[in-house]
């Protein structure tokens, strides 16, 4: 039975601070457009998103592959991302899911069931200037998958400067 | 890390992108990192290296590529 992800006890607080950066329902940025696309050549996966999450669903500032630009917060594999990290670290800000089908909180999810039949999830999470947890920078394969210290590295990186592109251009 | 990108049309117009440059972005935000973790750990590249979750010959040679020693004063413990 796949779970949906507990909501944080400040996430009022958190969608406010989203909503207050005017990024959602805006059109694409071509920079983060740059970097996802950058991102999926780069670790060599099909799906790579900058998405956002707001009250109720996952919203996506760029995509590079296929999947739906917008999809119900409840199913949303970022928003366990955004739940599971509580640091400011750059390194500790990193949530990653090796084997979706060995995970019960994924294993009957219908993203890892259907379309795009997720396997293995790695996000950095991108937070407001002000440390709340807003989104991710995320990668998705449709095999199994851990990656490398130096991988993490580089995501880590490569989410700084999404982080920055979301903070300063909304 | 290869920081090299290209578009997959190259007409496409990319006004808006001409100002940001991924590699050098990619380089600044990767010595920023380096930098920072470094002062954490008082420039124990060991400790670093485990914040960071990489290899100590890693870290190593992205310092010697970066010139972060000199950044730093020479303040490194190796």
């Amino acid at each position: 039975m796949s779970q949906a992800a507990p909501i944080p006890i400040d996430d009022d607080f958190r969608v406010k601070t989203l909503h207050s950066l005017g990024c959602l329902d805006t059109p694409n940025d071509a920079r983060l457009d740059l970097v996802t696309e950058f991102s999926a050549h780069e670790f060599d996966v099909p799906i790579c998103l900058v998405a956002l999450i707001d009250k109720h669903r996952q919203w996506c500032k760029s995509i590079h592959g296929g999947i739906d630009k917008e999809i119900p917060r409840h199913i949303s594999f970022c928003t366990h991302a955004i739940y599971e990290v509580t640091s400011q670290h750059s390194f500790d800000r990193i949530f990653e899911v090796c084997n979706a089908e060995e995970d019960t909180r994924f294993s009957n999810n219908p993203l890892v069931t259907d379309k795009p039949h997720i396997k293995s999830y790695i996000a950095f999470v991108l937070q407001s200037k002000t440390g709340m947890n807003l989104g991710t920078l995320c990668l998705i394969d449709n095999k199994p998958r851990k990656y490398s210290g130096e991988e993490i590295f580089s995501l880590v990186t490569i989410g700084k400067i999404a982080e920055d592109i979301i903070n300063h251009v909304c | 890390m290869s920081a090299s990108f290209e578009k997959d049309d190259p007409n496409e117009p990319d006004d808006e992108i001409s100002s940001f440059d991924l590699s050098d972005e990619i380089v600044k935000m990767e010595i920023q990192l380096i930098v920072k973790t470094l002062q954490r750990h008082h420039g124990d590249v060991q400790n670093a290296a485990n914040e960071i979750g990489v290899s100590v010959d890693f870290l190593k040679q992205r310092i010697d590529e970066y010139h972060i020693e000199e950044m730093l004063g020479g303040q490194l413990k190796h």
